[in-house]
């Protein structure tokens, strides 16, 4: 009968959580939002051998976030990882025209699963300090979300190694998840 | 030919586009599954740390009794390999996205594979300056042609080595080891060694050879050889003293120590049968024990540790279910010192599995494990999820057909958990005073050896008592000249105090009961009580032909026992 005392307390004060799972292609820049948004430093990556987790506290929210491996061998085992998540952020690399298509055939793929029909998307347009980069508008378009009805989404631009946009979004998770 | 020490060399990469590869198998392939197995040879958070040791095993393919074959398998044909692994992580600014993750892999039969890390190491840093197969090429030739013919001891004499500190226990046997006619290269290799020649001579037959025995083996407790790779001489000590389950370089006392709380509470799950031997207050290592020898699957979590961490404890906990690994058999085919998400489809198609992983993960996944072990909080956890009764239809026992309600096991699952004292905590105390007291890891393996030892004796005894019959151990029904081995088994101060102790373990025996482990000691049980027979076989011709005779005479009769015996059990075993 409703809710656990420990969560009708963390709703007065203001306290959640929130599991985050953030996928991507390789080399999105995945990695760097993960420790910009832990350590507010731009810290030099190097390919992500299984995953990296780290907790991130933003305005009372206690964000749990999963950032996985992204290249093209170990995406199978991103499913693993679905189970519990509330928020999935997508990372796309806005200068990467090429392979924006293959983005967002992962991207359907991930949310179509039954694990993942209750989650939040939010994608960030990282990279939007390199020439060319695509704006959102244009990511918007090119992943197909306006296909996308029962989800709540929100694509927003981002910069991992300024860390521009970051909390924005973090922002937005915090807002529409749903309590539970 | 010569014997095959290595069997396979391996070479993983963490590609910056693809992931994890392998990229060479030499010789040959020895798997088709090389994605999961790259992702073995690349433990998560590899790119975190410059280096990290792994162990896993393969060729597991074999035909595993618990998916309801028979115990036939022979391991002669298709070994458990085991896989010794290390995997390094240079940063190079001068590469794309900054570093070069790779993995190369040793497969041997050997258990002591831990010997072979000086020789991985160099191999791996050659790969890494010059990646070709050829460098693996050169490493399978050197470890291949590695000398390595230790003197052959019995399973008795190896237990009087282990829990020997004479350095010279045996000595005869590596002077007959040696071979005269290769003297000369050992000669070499003690020079190569720097080992002082010219200790003490031995009495022996022919004086000298025990001496240059000496003088290649500081210590009996290992053989001592030598890898010569790339120019340079590694010296490679073998380990002569362990038991057949013991695979690796592992710390029990670690084992024990990291799970034993220092203010014991009693234990928060519900109570289960198999698991809480000694009710509310089982001690952790008891309740652990207790997963390993009923078959629960059991996992070592370490988060964001390197994997060798929790490797080790897997190997340990091996050690501790199969009594230091001279008791039991069962424990490493089902172990997986380090596993991940890449390897949990098979992992979880095992009945009972020892697995070794650093990610977090694990822990919320509750429906995976049965018992989780947290080497950071050194809290032993029961999953909601397990089974409350984990008899299995495949497993309904080995007498099915006369099968009577076991005498106790309602009793004790009913029975107050707080009344519950089978001495368990009483001789946890005592390990781990003697562990506080500095005493080495020989002898507390020793202890758990025999606590394993006297369990298995119990069961006998249950079995005798609840079933009517047993066909484990030593009992009038296998050893038809009885008399002779009166005295053999557990002896109590009184019936009633062998009851209550019989019926404080009578759970987790039926738990045990339903395992692989079980059914390889009712099938080792006849191996040994044939060479039981053997043994004093050999004794007697030393000593009288005519007792020799009498012997042989005792085996036949026993061969007829044992065929009669086999056929009839035979018939209420295949499901």
């Amino acid at each position: 009968m409703g809710i656990p005392l420990s969560k009708a307390i963390a709703k007065i004060f203001g306290n959640k959580e929130m599991r985050i799972l953030m996928l991507g292609l390789d080399a999105a820049g995945k990695t760097t939002i993960l420790y910009k948004l832990k350590l507010n430093q731009s810290v030099t990556t190097i390919p992500t051998v299984g995953f990296n987790v780290e907790t991130v506290v933003y305005k009372n929210v206690k964000f749990n976030v999963w950032d996985v491996g992204g290249q093209d061998k170990i995406r199978p085992l991103w499913r693993h990882y679905y189970t519990g998540t509330q928020g999935l952020i997508f990372v796309i690399d806005s200068q990467d025209r090429d392979r924006i298509d293959e983005a967002r055939q992962e991207l359907h793929r991930i949310i179509s699963d039954r694990e993942m029909k209750d989650c939040l998307l939010l994608v960030f347009a990282n990279k939007q300090d390199l020439p060319g980069a695509m704006t959102p508008a244009e990511v918007t378009e090119r992943l197909q979300l306006h296909t996308m009805r029962e989800r709540p989404w929100y694509v927003h631009p981002s910069c991992a190694t300024t860390g521009e946009g970051l909390f924005e979004g973090l922002n937005w998770m915090s807002q529409n998840v749903k309590s539970k | 030919m010569a014997p095959q020490h290595v069997t396979t060399i391996l070479l993983a990469e963490f590609d910056i586009d693809q992931g994890s590869v392998l990229t060479h198998q030499y010789p040959a392939n020895i798997t088709s599954d090389n994605h999961v197995l790259a992702e073995l040879m690349l433990p998560d958070g590899a790119h975190l740390r410059p280096a990290d040791w792994t162990i896993f095993f393969l060729n597991r393919a074999k035909p595993a009794p618990w998916n309801g074959n028979t115990v036939a398998a022979d391991n002669g044909e298709n070994p458990l390999l085991y896989v010794l692994n290390l995997v390094r992580t240079n940063h190079d600014a001068s590469i794309r996205r900054g570093a070069a993750v790779k993995a190369m892999a040793i497969c041997t039969t050997h258990q002591y594979l831990h010997v072979y890390k000086p020789v991985l190491l160099l191999a791996l840093e050659n790969y890494f300056k010059n990646p070709s197969i050829e460098v693996l090429k050169t490493l399978y030739e050197s470890v291949n042609s590695m000398q390595l013919d230790p003197p052959e001891l019995s399973p008795y004499e190896r237990m009087i080595l282990r829990s020997s500190d004479n350095k010279e226990l045996f000595i005869e046997k590596f002077e007959a080891a040696g071979g005269s006619e290769d003297v000369p290269a050992k000669v070499d290799v003690a020079h190569g060694l720097g080992i002082v020649v010219g200790q003490t001579p031995l009495k022996g037959k022919d004086g000298g050879a025990p001496a240059a025995a000496m003088a290649r083996n500081r210590d009996c407790q290992f053989y001592e050889t030598k890898v010569v790779y790339d120019g340079i001489k590694i010296p490679i000590r073998v380990p002569l003293s362990i038991n057949p389950e013991e695979v690796g370089e592992f710390s029990l006392i670690k084992l024990i120590t990291t799970f034993s709380p220092s203010s014991p509470s009693p234990n928060p799950h519900p109570f289960h049968p198999h698991l809480d031997s000694n009710g509310s207050n089982t001690h952790p290592i008891m309740l652990l024990m207790n997963a390993l020898l009923t078959g629960k699957r059991v996992i070592f979590l370490g988060n964001g540790h390197p994997a060798g961490d929790v490797a080790n404890f897997v190997l340990a906990a091996c050690a501790l279910g199969s009594g230091s690994g001279g008791v039991l058999r069962g424990f490493p085919e089902r172990a997986y010192p380090y596993t991940n998400l890449a390897g949990i489809d098979h992992l979880l198609t095992c009945k009972g599995f020892i697995a070794g992983v650093t990610n977090q993960l694990f822990e919320d996944r509750t429906a995976w494990w049965d018992v989780l072990c947290n080497i950071d909080t050194g809290k032993i956890t029961v999953s909601k999820d397990i089974s409350p009764i984990a008899f299995s239809s495949s497993h309904s026992g080995h007498y099915d057909d006369t099968r009577a309600t076991p005498m106790f096991s309602t009793g004790a699952t009913t029975q107050s958990s707080s009344k519950h004292d089978n001495g368990d905590n009483d001789f946890m105390a005592d390990i781990l005073s003697a562990i506080q007291a500095h005493y080495g890891e020989m002898v507390i393996r020793a202890r758990f050896q025999e606590y394993v030892t006297r369990f298995v004796q119990l069961a006998s005894q249950y079995e005798d008592q609840t079933y009517g019959q047993t066909t484990i151990g030593i009992n009038r029904i296998n050893t038809p000249e009885s008399s002779k081995y009166m005295g053999t088994g557990l002896v109590f101060s009184d019936e009633s105090s062998r009851l209550k102790e019989v019926a404080a373990n009578a759970s987790r025996i039926e738990g045990w009961r339903a395992t692989t482990s079980y059914k390889y000691l009712q099938e080792t049980g006849r191996v040994y009580i044939r060479s039981l027979n053997r043994f004093e076989r050999n004794t007697y011709e030393r000593l009288a032909n005519e007792t020799a005779a009498q012997e042989e005479m005792s085996i036949r009769q026993l061969h007829a026992a044992r065929l009669s015996g086999s056929t009839n059990s035979q018939s209420s075993f295949s499901p």
